[in-house]
């Protein structure tokens, strides 16, 4: 077959418009910043969690109630005009409450989860990173302080501290670490020997370089993962703690002991029940949905 | 100055497998490898080359002998010192899968050793030369952009060498750089190399298992075992006039696209399986396969040493002992 060469003409190929179609250069951050924002779920998580923050900051002051006044005259009283969420046996408001709450569960859950992965992911990466004799002696260290009940420590701790928030979170900070440290220290157990960061030592990359850029990047999507797990563990402990008397005490309150008083009274007023509930799950799903998504914005073979 | 770019005197690493069991995956290597050439390592799985390669590239501490490195004692370093040996000698790795992070866009893999050695006094300077590399390996521009996991094999083989090309480097350890890829793309690697080598100067040590390969790409060959060298000599003779009874053994392995040739050919079979190379026996490392075995060579090993000019053999019956 001859060719036609009147119906062929060359193309000019420039190298500015293969630039136009790749784009500017971006990092990772930037990348992983850039994904995440295009994930509708994962935004709708962002939103309500912050939300959930201003009305915590800002709520309390939106209505006429304080969140301590006992009003025995208008206890358990429905929802209505004068009491948006209705109020509790001692008349108290709930609206109030739920927002003081928030103020406190949000801040317990966000506090004991950063200090308990940050712990973690230190003594796990060294453990893991440095490997040999510290390794054995850390992990040793580690199953000592797991053999013992958690309770065992929220006991000791309120009898030297008291009630209230600070012990509560140092409770958290002591034993809840040493989930994520076994989890980073497989990781960096598994890291170590791949080639490019082996490749990165060569290169002359210090530890600390290699800990920063190589270990740190490709182990996030576990952490993050971790980590968000976490929270609601930590709103939910914190509930359990109240009920059992060793927690918080009344006036102060919390999602969870909303959760708890309304629970006693679920059949005759289960909006006690229900409205901290939803709070606390609402909260839990959007930590769930920005925690996927951020799994999946830090992992660049997710591209699309 | 010597025209040696590195010499091994020696060398030995042992990995301690618990119980108070050693493996030998390097024991007692001595070479050399002159400025600009490409001394070929050969041999069979498990025999040590991937650990000669790494030690000498100072990924492990070696546990007994001599690295000199342009006449430098590298056996012992400094911080400092590893630097600037970091900015002589690189290496290429086998995997190109494993030996790129994911997280890491091809640009930034390529300008981590520079950011490292602070090379690059501006960003621009910086894009400029990975740019350059880019080029350099036949990938373009608009590549430095994209993650290591939007590449194929032997793309992403290309980047590993823009990033151990990124300093400079003299001297390039390949560790079986082609060994993963599609035969096809093995011969674009291959070439690639080369044409670094004529244009960059390099010398290479590049080890693999396909003798073809090191045919094509070596001015000299040797040949281990067992964590020890059997033979060492140019390219040309290694092929025509092999000495010991393992390269001759490994040479009639090589299957050659002729059926008449093939016919012909004798193969020589080796009986058994290699032995382990934890706590292995005293005496030559081949003794327990070889054909010419004496009793002489169950107990004493024999020493590498020059039966022809440039042509090293250690076997006692070659050797005549």
């Amino acid at each position: 077959m001859e060719e036609n060469k009147e119906l062929f003409e060359f193309i000019e190929h420039s190298n500015a418009e293969a630039e136009e179609l790749y784009g500017p250069s971006v990092t990772y951050w930037k990348d992983a910043w850039r994904r995440l924002k295009k994930n509708k779920v994962a935004m709708f998580g962002v939103v309500i969690l912050v939300l959930l923050a201003i009305m915590a900051i800002f709520g309390p002051m939106m209505g006429k109630y304080n969140h301590a006044d006992v009003d025995l005259i208008n206890t358990n009283k429905w929802p209505s005009g004068e009491h948006w969420f209705g109020t509790d046996d001692v008349g108290r408001d709930i609206w109030a409450r739920v927002w003081m709450g928030a103020r406190v569960s949000l801040f317990i859950a966000l506090v004991a989860a950063v200090v308990q992965s940050t712990i973690g992911v230190i003594i796990g990466g060294i453990s893991g990173y440095f490997g040999g004799k510290l390794d054995t002696f850390i992990m040793r260290a580690t199953d000592v302080i797991d053999s013992i009940p958690f309770l065992v420590y929220v006991i000791v701790i309120t009898m030297l501290f008291g009630t209230g928030m600070l012990p509560i979170i140092m409770a958290f900070a002591l034993t809840g670490w040493i989930k994520m440290a076994r989890l980073v220290r497989g990781q960096a157990l598994q890291l170590k020997t791949q080639d490019y960061v082996v490749a990165a030592t060569g290169l002359g990359a210090s530890k600390w370089r290699i800990i920063i850029r190589h270990m740190v990047p490709n182990m996030l999507g576990v952490i993050i993962v971790t980590l968000t797990m976490n929270i609601p563990n930590a709103i939910f402990t914190e509930a359990y703690l109240s009920y059992i008397g060793i927690g918080l005490q009344p006036p102060l309150t919390s999602w969870g002991q909303l959760a708890d008083a309304g629970s006693k009274v679920m059949k005759a007023f289960p909006y006690q029940l229900i409205i901290p509930a939803v709070f606390i799950s609402v909260t839990m799903l959007s930590l769930q949905l920005l925690g996927d998504g951020l799994r999946d914005a830090l992992d660049p073979k997710l591209r699309k | 100055m010597s025209e040696n770019m590195v010499e091994v005197k020696n060398l030995k690493k042992y990995f301690n497998v618990g119980k108070g069991k050693e493996l030998k995956a390097v024991d007692g290597v001595s070479l050399f490898i002159r400025k600009g050439e490409t001394l070929g390592l050969v041999g069979e799985s498990g025999c040590g080359k991937s650990t000669l390669g790494k030690t000498i590239m100072k990924f492990y501490e070696p546990t007994e002998g001599q690295i000199l490195f342009q006449d430098r004692d590298i056996t012992k370093l400094s911080r400092r010192g590893y630097l600037n040996f970091t900015k002589e000698a690189q290496m290429i790795f086998q995997d190109p899968y494993a030996s790129l992070d994911s997280r890491m866009t091809a640009g930034s893999i390529i300008s981590e050793g520079m950011d490292i050695h602070k090379i690059c006094s501006s960003k621009s300077e910086r894009q400029e030369r990975v740019y350059e590399l880019l080029n350099l390996v036949g990938l373009n521009k608009e590549h430095a952009n994209r993650f290591a996991h939007e590449f194929s094999g032997g793309q992403r083989q290309r980047i590993g060498i823009a990033r151990a090309l990124a300093l400079n480097p003299e001297f390039i350890v390949c560790d079986e750089p082609i060994s993963a890829l599609d035969v096809s793309i093995q011969a674009q690697v291959i070439n690639l190399l080369l044409k670094l080598q004529g244009e960059l100067n390099l010398t290479y040590l590049f080890i693999a298992h396909d003798l073809s390969v090191v045919k094509h790409i070596s001015d000299r060959v040797a040949v281990m075992y067992l964590g020890a060298i059997m033979e060492v000599s140019d390219s040309h003779n290694f092929y025509m006039n092999p000495l010991h009874p393992y390269t001759e053994a490994l040479l009639s392995a090589i299957p050659i696209p002729n059926p008449d040739v093939t016919r012909a050919k004798k193969r020589i079979l080796l009986e058994g399986d290699v032995p382990s190379p934890v706590n292995p026996k005293p005496g030559c490392k081949f003794a327990s396969r070889c054909k010419l075995a004496k009793p002489s060579c169950f107990e004493k090993a024999p020493e590498l040493k020059e039966v022809e000019p440039g042509h090293f053999v250690a076997c006692h019956m070659v050797s005549g002992e």
